[in-house]
């Protein structure tokens, strides 16, 4: 029976295999893969010099890699606790102010200068219509019966997160101009629901008050699975 | 350590000056050149014509505008001697930081990385934050006012995200610790509409930790500040009770924030007045027309009505 090699020079055999391999992966691997164009604008050309004392070293440029967190997403849906999913769409305001929510009720409109699925910080605000003439109540009004610890789930392309319920407020509808925590992207990363909330004076423009519903992230974002 | 940190916040005062970012009108590409290798005088060559000699650690070179294409930077001056050669190729209206920066191993030679300025438009009160781990350390996490918001950052690579325009608090960490930051807690001020690029550089051991930071201007979303909802027309949820519960967002820091002015109670009575006075006014107009008892009415405030219009 021959002898196994001792330990070492396998060892030996198996360095130089890999830096072979290694060597050879460097030497073909940019003429078969150009550097991917990672950033959009920066793409990369180089190749290993021979080496002399002055030559200079000739490196790649990487494009740097984006990590640390996920990338935000704009919010497409939110589950609520009565099990309806409403359609979430971006949206402005007017120039005069007044947010731009969609016309059905039975869509949301989240404020588009505000925090997205996957920011750090800041409000997420969500705004749909109590109810209209033409299509009754929608799904919004269950936000006048909400209770503490219910739970919302937000969905964007490739996110969802969870959020839980911890207060509700009855603000003045024309107030929100000074509760800048509706729709600030300072503080504690949260969802804020908004609709209109009674009493309801058509004489003085109908609904006088806006329920806030605020609900803070039971956790991170996760992937969705598809 | 406090003139540590006192270079820290002065290296971060002096990158505070705003650069215009002209990238987007232009049919040229941009580079800002980054120099993140402590303690050496770098001369800086691009396409074969002298930029800049002799520099230093913390320097930027730029906004330079070139041609789309490829284009060769040497850096000459760097630590081991032989010059730094590398190529970056430019897109129409692209800008990006080409950082000459340490590797993470303590002897290797210096690498380039590029990163993209991230121009991408921004809402009303926020600015954006690029950090980028260019030191001589291991994977790191950022800590934002107290609060981890990145994580697991290697040499090379960067996080960014879009916060609250201000002051904050910015510290960089080992990855997967809570105390001892690597750099920081620095004082880093935000202003609206602008991205702010750090780059973390140097090395712990040798005292050499410090940032490069500098900021660009954002255009804006377009998104105007709302400053009233109406989500409602037909007075369908009029009866419903609401009950208001629990406590505000403690963490908004700024006092602008606060719910102070929020009165779920004196909504509640404005609603029974409401009601109340709208009983009596039937009570009032049904005895003058000396027509059906009161009763007969529904006991409901006279503004409930179906016939409003949808907003």
């Amino acid at each position: 029976m021959r002898p196994a090699p001792p330990r070492r020079s396998r060892l030996v055999i198996l360095i130089a295999a890999g830096a072979g391999v290694l060597g050879l992966v460097a030497g073909v691997a940019p003429r078969l893969w150009p550097t991917p164009d990672a950033a959009g604008s920066v793409a990369v050309v180089g190749q290993k010099a021979a080496a002399k004392d002055d030559d200079p070293i000739v490196v790649d440029a990487r494009p740097a890699r984006r990590t640390g967190t996920v990338r935000p997403e704009q919010p497409r849906s939110v589950h609520l606790p009565t099990g309806v999913v409403v359609p979430v769409r971006a949206v402005s305001s007017r120039t005069d102010g007044l947010l731009d929510v969609p016309d059905d009720i039975r869509q949301a409109g989240w404020w588009r200068g505000g925090s997205r699925v996957g920011d750090p910080l800041g409000s997420t605000l969500l705004a749909a219509h109590v109810d209209s003439t033409t299509q009754g109540r929608g799904p919004f009004a269950a936000l006048l019966k909400v209770r503490r610890d219910q739970r919302f789930l937000v969905s964007s392309a490739t996110l969802n997160q969870e959020y839980r319920a911890t207060s509700m407020h009855l603000l003045e509808r024309r107030s929100l101009l000074r509760n800048r925590w509706i729709y600030s992207a300072s503080g504690s990363r949260r969802l804020v629901m908004v609709t209109c909330a009674p009493p309801y004076v058509p004489a003085r423009g109908g609904y006088q008050n806006l329920v806030v519903v605020t609900a803070v992230p039971v956790s991170g974002p996760t992937r969705r699975e598809e | 350590m406090k003139l540590i940190l006192f270079s820290l916040g002065a290296a971060l005062a002096s990158a505070a000056l705003v650069s215009p970012s002209h990238a987007a009108a232009s049919a040229n590409g941009q580079i800002t050149v980054v120099q993140a290798v402590p303690g050496a005088d770098v001369d800086v060559t691009i396409d074969g014509k002298p930029v800049k000699r002799q520099v230093q650690v913390g320097s930027l070179i730029g906004p330079l505008s070139l041609s789309p294409g490829t284009h060769e930077l040497v850096f000459s001056g760097v630590p081991g001697g032989r010059p730094i050669k590398t190529r970056v190729s430019l897109k129409a209206g692209s800008s990006s930081d080409v950082v000459l920066h340490r590797p993470a191993s303590v002897d290797g030679a210096p690498v380039v990385s590029t990163y993209p300025t991230p121009e991408s438009p921004i809402g009303p009160g926020k600015a954006r934050i690029l950090l980028a781990h260019t030191a001589t350390v291991a994977p790191a996490d950022v800590k934002f006012d107290g609060k981890i918001v990145f994580t697991n950052i290697a040499n090379g690579e960067f996080a960014d995200a879009d916060v609250p325009a201000g002051s904050h608090r910015v510290a960089l960490l080992a990855t997967g610790t809570t105390k001892n930051p690597i750099l920081g807690p620095l004082a880093v001020d935000l202003a609206p509409r602008t991205a702010t690029m750090v780059y973390a550089v140097g090395n712990p051991r040798d005292g050499s930790m410090n940032v490069i930071a500098h900021t660009v201007e954002l255009s804006s979303d377009g998104s105007i500040v709302p400053r009233s909802v109406d989500t409602g027309s037909a007075g369908l949820a009029a009866d419903v009770h609401v009950t208001a519960f629990a406590a505000l967002p403690k963490a908004a820091p700024d006092a602008a924030h606060s719910i102070a002015r929020s009165r779920p109670l004196a909504n509640d009575r404005l609603a029974w007045f409401v009601g109340g006075l709208g009983i009596l006014l039937l009570g009032t107009l049904t005895s003058r027309a000396g027509g059906c008892p009161p009763e007969s009415q529904p006991v409901r405030p006279p503004a409930v009505g179906l016939n409003a219009r949808v907003t």
